[in-house]
């Protein structure tokens, strides 16, 4: 998996833009709740002891005798975590693009995230250990990211995961609150859905998910009248034919899973793109594309 | 198996077994990978909820890698079994008879031919569709038309293309030969003969064409000859007739003035043929000069319908052009007696060491090269090679007796070589191309042969001087030596029959100049294969030789003229004769090498499509 030049190009003009505050480790381009030395006005308190005499706003003490302190919003970085569907229907071999798609979707968010001192966590439901980037210029380990994302498929022996309890143990690692970008197909029953996504939002995160379909979950089995469908997470098999009338009622079937799960994201105030390869000419214009829709960077 | 007359036999028919175990097995195998058509997908949590028609292990839909697989096995099982592949039907050889008879007209109105190509194809026609046949016509040879084992439709239009021929035939011959190949399972012969005995359900056929030969009346020309000098000739022709009572008969000739397409009649003779008597006729003299002569006989009441009506012509050609004989000798021609011979003119030669063009009598004396033209040595010195390859002297000149003799040589008729007594003899080394005719003690003394279109005689004795009186057997033995080299010291001159001439070598070409001007091809002996009745004409380019010679041929048969004799094959009745073994083809490599460009073919598929054995 390579970022094309051009993408990179592209990728510079973006910035991550959280729509809630959340609290930072570091001096950052994000309102933090809390109130520093910002350059923006927050609020007027009355002076006590111990405040710093250099805060207190003497253009009001002329008007009023009465000491206040002059607030200010603090600028704090935020920390972006990024979670990686890591199961055998993303990472099947016969299914490789939307692994490719999502890695690549991950390792572009977090250029951007990286490029505005933000730290990033990529972690991969299933996969290996998450790891953590630190923002800054220093994109060595993103490259190692990238390296790695390019080997990791799971082989078609794996087990089974649970993805809902895989999601609920990445959330228990994260150590503060901050933008969760979720990329799975989401091809799971809603209740497993919610399970996973509700795993980020009880960590009080913001939560944009994206929904990455392949060519083989919009129409399986392109021309063939009648096949033998594998389950790439269970590895049950089913017999069927797909007739028009079949592809007809398993595309509203799909539809309506679609619609159930922007539902469930609206409820629970949390952003929804769904995106396909198939529409695309590349993989690279199917990543900008999709970053720039989920109006998370701008 | 018999599909289409081809028989299939397996040697080993224990491995066609591999088949059907084969596709089991394949069946098997691809059923085990999951299903016919196994496509992995994200997950079935939708495409479950779709109707399910049948479930994957009851229907199997073969995918095109198990159509390639099955294939590939199917054709090395059959490579195993070594198939092999022969002719099942029987083979058929039809033999139309094309001969001259052939053309007579039975009652009907209609060629005894297309009376025999009517009913062979009605045969052929309804015989079964394995069999295979293999069409003749036959003649004075026996000619295959178009290939052999024919489908029925194949083998009547090769009997629609049968022509008739002018020459004789030699059925009996050709019938015997193809019986005894062992060939055919049956022979289908379509002639004029009856077969004797009449045999039914032998292996051959003989369909007569019916005809009433009673009612059948055919006059033909007999021969045809010249004699007499140009300006003086007279056409002698004798008639026959095959018919209940005498007819009268009117004979006419068209003769063509040399170096010029202008022609001349001469008076039609009518003369009275009566049944098996030779009729002679005589036409001329010939006053003006002429180059060749068109006779034809025909009944002279039209209401005697002659049955056969190219029997009729004949064709002469005027030899008194011929070049006188060259005698290369120290002695004059009344020296050696030459001039007692009636009919020759000759021409005194005496320097040796040149070649002669024309022909020739070398006398005591070799040729320096190999002649061109018909030559008779006499005497030749010793060690010289009057031919080529040469005969030469061998042994000393020796008082001798002729021991033995080739008895049937027509140098030899009426003549006793018993009672030569040869004071000087030597024995000669006779050419390859030679018969030795007489023999001594010692070995041949004489001998005749005949190359590059040209007679030749050699003896190792002296036959000179010509004198009847003193020594009649060896004048005999001359005269003998003089017609069968130089036929033009006879004073009679006939024409040819049909067949296959051969140019001397010193002719350069030669074209049919009647009834239709044609070129005449020759093959690479020089020979050329007269099939009609007509006139040739030979171009020599030999210095002193003719410039061009003018040869008829005709094709007279009284046995094929003669109506009234009803001639028969001899067919031996034998019905189970077997036939030879059937020609087979062995199918194993064939089958190979398919199964070869399958799996070349699924390869290149694979590798186009990038995928791999175990990849599904």
């Amino acid at each position: 998996m390579l970022i094309s030049r051009n993408t990179l190009r592209l990728l510079d003009a973006l910035a991550l833009r959280s729509k809630r505050s959340f609290f930072g480790l570091r001096q950052g381009a994000h309102r933090s709740p809390r109130r520093g030395h910002g350059v923006e006005f927050a609020e007027y308190r009355n002076y006590e002891l111990g405040d710093n005499p250099r805060a207190i706003d003497w253009n009001l003490f002329s008007r009023s005798d009465k000491l206040y302190i002059k607030r200010y919003l603090e600028e704090e970085n935020v920390e972006l975590y990024i979670v990686i569907d890591g199961s055998r229907s993303v990472t099947h071999p016969a299914l490789r693009e939307k692994w490719d798609l999502a890695t690549h979707i991950a390792a572009c968010a977090s250029y951007i995230a990286l490029a505005t001192q933000d730290p990033v966590t990529i972690s991969v439901l299933g996969g290996p250990h998450s790891t953590s980037y630190w923002g800054g210029r220093a994109f060595g380990p993103l490259n190692q990211f990238i390296e790695a994302a390019s080997r990791f498929i799971i082989s078609e022996t794996h087990e089974t995961i649970d993805i809902a309890e895989e999601a609920r143990r990445a959330a228990t690692r994260t150590r503060f609150p901050g933008i969760c970008l979720v990329i799975s197909d989401f091809l799971y029953p809603m209740n497993t859905v919610a399970a996973m996504l509700g795993s980020f939002r009880a960590r009080n995160m913001e939560i944009h998910a994206v929904q990455i379909l392949g060519s083989n979950d919009t129409d399986p089995a392109q021309g063939t009248q009648g096949a033998t469908l594998i389950d790439s997470e269970t590895g049950s098999s089913l017999g069927i034919s797909l007739t028009g009338e079949n592809r007809a009622m398993y595309e509203a079937l799909l539809q309506s899973h679609n619609h159930a799960l922007r539902e469930h994201c609206l409820a629970n105030h949390i952003s929804y793109v769904s995106t396909s390869l198939a529409e695309y000419r590349s993989v690279d214009d199917a990543s900008l594309d999709t970053i720039k829709r989920m109006g998370l960077f701008v | 198996m018999t599909l289409w007359g081809i028989t299939i036999t397996a040697h080993a028919p224990l491995f066609l077994l591999g088949i059907p175990l084969g596709a089991a097995l394949l069946v098997y195998i691809f059923r085990a990978r999951g299903s016919g058509s196994p496509i992995v997908t994200s997950t079935l949590l939708l495409l479950s909820k779709l109707p399910q028609y049948m479930p994957a292990r009851r229907r199997f839909i073969p995918p095109l890698q198990f159509w390639i697989e099955l294939a590939a096995l199917t054709l090395l099982s059959l490579a195993a079994a070594r198939l092999i592949s022969s002719e099942s039907g029987a083979r058929i050889a039809v033999v139309i008879d094309s001969s001259k008879s052939m053309a007579t007209l039975i009652t009907a109105g209609e060629p005894r031919l297309a009376v025999a190509k009517r009913l062979a194809t009605a045969d052929v026609a309804q015989s079964l569709p394995t069999t295979r046949f293999s069409v003749f016509s036959a003649s004075n040879s026996l000619q295959p038309i178009t290939g052999s084992a024919l489908s029925s439709a194949g083998a009547i239009r090769a009997i629609t293309t049968v022509s008739q021929s002018y020459s004789p035939d030699q059925l009996q011959q050709f019938v015997t030969a193809l019986a005894s190949s062992r060939e055919y399972n049956r022979i289908w012969v379509y002639t004029d003969k009856t077969s004797e005995p009449v045999a039914t359900d032998t292996q051959v056929k003989i369909v007569s064409i019916p005809s009433d030969l009673s009612a059948l009346t055919n006059v033909w020309l007999h021969s045809i000859t010249t004699t007499g000098k140009s300006g003086s000739s007279t056409i002698e022709a004798e008639l026959l007739v095959s018919s209940k009572s005498s007819v009268s008969t009117s004979v006419s000739a068209t003769c063509t003035k040399p170096q010029s397409n202008g022609t001349f009649e001469l008076p039609a003779v009518t003369t009275t043929v009566a049944p098996g008597q030779i009729a002679k006729v005589q036409l001329g003299p010939i006053t003006q000069p002429w180059s060749y002569c068109k006779a034809v006989a025909q009944p002279s009441s039209p209401a005697i319908g002659d049955a056969l009506s190219i029997d009729n012509e004949a064709w002469i050609a005027d030899s008194s052009h011929d070049s006188p004989i060259t005698l290369v000798s120290a002695l004059s021609a009344q020296q050696l007696g030459l001039t007692a011979i009636p009919g020759i003119s000759l021409a005194q030669h005496t320097e040796a060491s040149k070649p002669v063009a024309n022909q020739a009598i070398y006398h005591r004396q070799a040729p320096p090269s190999v002649p061109s033209q018909s030559t008779l040595v006499i005497f030749p010195p010793k060690g010289s090679l009057p031919w080529r390859g040469g005969a030469t002297l061998a042994s000393e000149r020796t008082t001798s007796e002729i021991t033995r003799w080739a008895t049937s040589h027509p140098l030899l008729q009426y003549v006793q070589p018993d009672l030569l007594s040869l004071p000087e003899s030597s024995v000669l080394e006779c050419p390859d191309s030679s018969t030795p005719i007489l023999f001594s003690a010692r070995g041949a003394v004489a001998c005749a042969g005949e190359e590059g279109g040209a007679r030749y005689v050699v003896t190792g004795f002296e036959i000179f001087p010509f004198d009847g009186r003193r020594s009649p057997t060896l004048s005999v033995l001359t005269l003998n030596i003089i017609r069968w080299l130089f036929q033009s010291g006879s004073p009679v001159q006939s024409a040819s029959g049909l067949g296959s001439i051969k140019l001397p070598a010193s002719a350069t070409s030669a074209r049919i100049v009647a009834p239709n001007q044609r070129e005449l091809s020759l093959d690479s002996f020089r020979a050329a294969s007269i099939t009609e009745p007509g006139v040739v004409s030979i171009i020599s380019s030999a210095a002193g030789a003719t410039g061009e010679q003018l040869r008829a041929f005709n094709a007279i048969s009284d046995a094929e003229s003669d109506t009234s004799q009803a001639s028969s094959l001899a067919i031996t009745a034998n019905k189970d004769i077997p036939t030879k073994p059937r020609e087979k083809f062995p199918l194993e490599g064939l089958l190979a090498a398919m199964a070869l460009v399958v799996l070349a073919g699924d390869l290149v598929r694979r590798i186009i499509r990038r995928s791999s054995w175990g990849q599904v």
